[in-house]
C-alpha cells in the first residue's frame, strides 16, 4: 500500500532549508500496523507530514508510492481523498466551523472523488450517533467548533472519530497517545483496534510504548536521525520502553 | 464640460414639486457648485477614489429596464423573503414591485417624494459637495414613522436597483421610532454597471427605541454606491447598524451615529468581502454625549487580489460623556500580496470616567487551519471558503435581531459561492 524509497527532506525554516529525513526507506502492506519510534528531533513528525502532503517541506530525492502511485505529485487533500488519513499530534481549533458540517463536507468530498453520490444529513447523522457511542465521545462535540474548547483527551477521541467516520485506507497517527490519560488512551486505542481490517494499514508514530500495549504491531521501527535503523518485531517497543533509546548513542559512537 | 458644470447645467426643477422643495435643491446645487467634490486632501475622502466621479457626470437616469429591475429586485428580495419591501427603481419609487400590505396601523411608509419636509434634518446638513450633490438630485427615497411602543413583527427592506449604466441617483430617507418602538430595517443597493447610487437617510430614535439597521451593497462591476447615515439616539435607545459590502466597485458607508442622551448604545456589525480591483470604506463616528452610553463596534474584512478595503472608526467623548464603555474591533485577512487594508481607530476623549478600547489586527489566513481541513480532503479552494466563512460569520453572529442575521447570512453565502447547507442537528 506505502512504498518509501530513500527518501530525504528538509524542512523549510527562518534560517533556511534544514535536512530532517535522510534516506528513509519503509514498506507498508494492507492489513498491518506499523509503529515508528524515536527520540524526539528524530523526524517522525516530518515523516507524517510528508506522507500527508504538508507546505513547508521539501523532498529532496527519493520517492513515495501509495497504491502505485506517486504520492508525491498530490495536493493535500487529493492524498486525503485517496485515502490517507493523518491523525494531527496537535490537532487545530476552528473557530466558526461547525464540527459536523466540516465531517460531512469532507466525507461527501471523498464520496464524490469515488463516484457515489452525497449523503444526506439524516444518513450522515445516523452514521455519526453510531460512532460517537463508539468512541464514548458525547454528542455536543458535533454541534461545537472543531476542536474549540475540546480538552486534550476529545480533541485525539475526535481525530479518531473523523478517521472512523472518512474510512481510510492508510492511517497515519501522529503521537496521539500524547497528553492522554488512561481512559482516553483505551477509548482511542479501541477505536483504532475497531478499524483494523485486512484492507486497511496502520502507521502509528510514537514515542512511548505504552499506546503499543493497547494496539499491538505488527512491526516496530526505530528511526534515528532521519531514518529506520532497526525494525523488529512488537518485543522491540517493549525493549525500549526497558532500556530506551540508549544504543542509538552507542552504535553510533 | 467638467463633471460639476455638467451637473450644474443639468439641474431643474421637476415637474409638480412643492416650491419650499425646489428652493431646498436650489440651495444645494448651489453649495455643490461652490464646494465641487472633496478633495483627497480631506482626511475623511483621502482613501476615496474620486477619480470615477469626477472624470464624469452620472446624470439622472433617462429610462427605466423593466426587466432588468424586476429581476435586481427580485435577486434582493431572496435576501429577506419575509419582508415588507420598498422598492426604488433609478431613484424613483416603484408601488409595483414593493409590497406593503398588512403594515400595522399606525405605522407611516412612504416615498419622499409624498413628504419632502421629512427629511429636512439632511437638507440642512450638508458637510461635502456629495451631499450637496445628493439634495439638489434627490429623486426619491422612504420615510418611516413607527409609533410609540410598537414592535414590528417582519423586517422592513428598502431595496435600491439602478438600471441605467453610466447614470447617477440620489435618494433621500428618513427612519423615525419613537418611544420604545423597534424595527428592523435592510437597505439593499444594486447598483448597475458603471452606474452611481448615492443615498442618504437620516435615523431618529427616541427613548428606549431599538433599529436594527442592515445596510448591504450588493452590486455589478463597475458599481459606485455610496451611503451615509446620520442618526440620532435618544434615552436608552439603541442603534444597531450593520455594513456589509460585498460587490461594487467602489463602496462607501459613513455612519455618524450621535448618542445623545443617557444610556442610549450603538451596535456596529458589519464586513466587506472584496476581490478584484474593488474599494469598500466604511466610516463610522460615534459621539458619546450622555451619560453611561455604550458602543460595541466589530468590523470585519477579506479583500483579495487587488482589493483595498478601508475601515475608519472613531469614538468621540465629550465632557457630559462620563462612564461611557466603548469598545471597537477590526479584524482584517488579506488573501493575497497585493491587497490592502487600512484600519484607522480613533478615539478623542474629554471625559475622565470612561472605558474605551480599541484593536486592530490585520493577517493572513492561518496555514495550519488550512492544511487541517485539506488533510482531510476539502479542496484548497473549499477550505478556504470554509475559514472565510467562519471569520467573517462572527459579524452575524453578533446580530441579535433575526432576520438581519439571517439576511447576512444568506449575502455572504451568495458572495462565498457556497450551497447553504442545512446540517440536521
Amino acid at each position: 500500500m506505502l512504498q518509501i524509497d530513500d527518501l530525504w527532506a528538509e524542512v523549510e525554516g527562518d534560517e533556511g532549508p534544514r535536512e530532517i529525513l535522510r534516506g528513509l526507506s519503509l514498506t507498508v502492506k494492507a492489513g498491518e500496523v506499523h509503529a515508528i519510534m524515536g527520540p524526539n528531533g528524530s523526524g517522525k513528525s516530518t515523516l507524517a507530514n510528508v506522507i500527508s502532503g504538508r507546505d513547508g517541506y521539501r523532498v529532496t530525492k527519493g520517492r513515495v508510492l501509495y497504491k502505485g502511485q506517486d504520492l508525491l505529485a498530490q495536493e493535500a487533500d487529493e492524498r486525503a481523498r485517496n485515502g490517507i488519513f493523518l491523525a494531527f499530534q496537535y490537532p487545530v481549533e476552528i473557530p466558526g466551523v461547525n464540527n459536523m458540517y466540516f465531517l460531512r463536507t469532507a466525507l461527501n468530498a471523498k464520496r464524490r472523488h469515488n463516484g457515489l453520490p452525497d449523503l444526506d444529513a439524516g444518513a450522515f447523522l445516523k452514521l455519526v450517533r453510531a460512532q460517537l457511542k463508539k468512541l464514548s465521545l458525547k454528542d455536543d462535540l458535533l454541534q461545537r467548533p472543531v476542536n474549540v474548547g475540546f480538552s486534550g483527551g476529545e480533541k485525539k477521541r475526535n481525530e479518531i472519530f473523523h478517521m472512523s467516520i472518512l474510512e481510510p485506507d492508510m492511517c497515519l497517527l501522529d503521537e496521539t497517545d500524547s497528553g492522554l490519560d488512561i481512559d482516553a488512551l483505551k477509548a482511542v486505542s479501541d477505536g483504532v483496534n475497531a478499524l483494523r481490517s485486512p484492507d486497511r494499514a496502520f502507521v502509528l508514530i510514537t514515542h512511548y510504548q505504552r499506546l503499543l500495549s493497547h494496539i499491538q504491531p505488527d512491526v516496530v521501527h526505530v528511526l534515528s536521525g532521519g531514518k529506520i535503523v532497526r525494525t523488529g518485531d512488537a518485543s522491540l517497543a517493549a525493549e525500549l520502553e526497558r532500556d530506551g533509546y540508549a544504543f542509538l548513542n552507542q552504535d553510533a559512537a | 464640460m467638467s463633471a460639476v458644470a455638467a451637473y450644474v447645467s443639468a439641474f431643474a426643477p421637476v415637474a409638480g414639486e412643492p416650491d419650499w422643495w425646489l428652493a431646498q435643491r436650489r440651495a444645494a446645487i448651489t453649495a455643490f457648485e461652490r464646494a465641487g467634490f472633496p478633495s483627497v486632501q480631506d482626511e475623511l475622502w483621502r482613501m476615496t477614489d474620486l477619480k470615477p466621479l469626477t472624470a464624469q457626470a452620472f446624470l439622472p437616469p433617462q429610462s427605466i429596464d423593466g426587466a432588468r429591475a424586476a429581476a435586481l429586485v427580485g435577486e434582493a428580495a431572496g435576501l429577506l423573503p419575509d419582508a415588507w419591501r420598498f422598492v426604488l427603481v433609478d431613484g424613483g419609487f416603484a408601488p409595483a414591485l414593493s409590497d406593503l400590505a398588512g403594515l400595522p396601523d399606525g405605522v407611516t411608509l412612504v416615498p419622499t417624494h409624498s413628504r419632502p419636509r421629512a427629511v429636512e434634518p439632511l437638507t440642512a446638513l450638508l458637510p461635502d459637495g456629495i451631499a450637496a450633490l445628493g439634495v439638489a438630485f434627490a429623486r426619491d427615497g422612504l420615510v418611516l414613522r413607527i409609533p410609540a411602543g410598537l414592535v414590528l413583527e417582519r423586517p422592513i427592506h428598502l431595496i435600491s436597483v439602478q438600471t441605467e449604466a453610466g447614470r447617477g441617483t440620489h435618494t433621500l430617507s428618513r427612519i423615525d421610532l419613537e418611544g420604545g418602538a423597534q424595527a428592523e430595517v435592510i437597505e439593499t443597493y444594486m447598483g448597475g454597471a458603471g452606474a452611481w447610487l448615492n443615498a442618504a437617510a437620516h435615523v431618529s430614535l427616541a427613548m428606549g427605541s431599538h433599529l436594527t439597521h442592515g445596510i448591504f451593497v450588493r452590486s455589478e462591476a463597475g458599481a459606485q454606491v455610496f451611503a451615509r447615515v446620520s442618526a440620532h439616539v435618544e434615552k436608552a435607545a439603541r442603534y444597531s447598524a450593520s455594513p456589509v459590502l460585498v460587490g461594487a466597485q467602489q463602496s462607501r458607508v459613513d455612519l455618524v451615529i450621535d448618542l445623545a442622551e443617557d444610556h442610549a448604545e450603538a451596535d456596529v456589525k458589519g464586513l466587506y468581502l472584496l476581490s478584484g480591483t474593488q474599494r469598500g470604506q466604511v466610516l463610522t463616528e460615534i459621539h458619546h454625549d450622555g451619560h453611561a452610553t455604550r458602543t460595541n463596534e466589530l468590523f470585519k474584512g477579506v479583500a483579495d487580489d487587488h482589493a483595498h478595503g478601508i475601515f475608519q472608526g472613531k469614538i468621540a467623548v465629550t465632557e457630559r460623556g462620563q462612564k461611557t464603555d466603548a469598545q471597537m474591533q477590526s479584524r482584517v485577512l488579506l488573501l493575497s500580496e497585493t491587497a490592502r487594508a487600512d484600519t484607522k481607530p480613533e478615539l478623542e476623549i474629554y471625559a475622565d470616567d470612561v472605558k474605551c478600547s480599541h484593536g486592530a489586527t490585520v493577517g493572513d489566513i492561518d496555514a495550519n487551519a488550512l492544511f487541517y481541513l485539506m488533510a482531510r480532503g476539502l479542496s484548497r479552494a473549499e477550505a478556504r471558503r470554509l475559514l472565510l466563512r467562519a471569520f467573517l460569520e462572527e459579524v452575524a453572529d453578533g446580530i441579535d435581531a433575526p432576520a438581519t442575521q439571517a439576511a447576512v447570512r444568506a449575502l455572504l453565502g451568495r458572495a462565498l459561492d457556497t450551497p447553504a447547507q442545512e446540517v440536521a442537528a
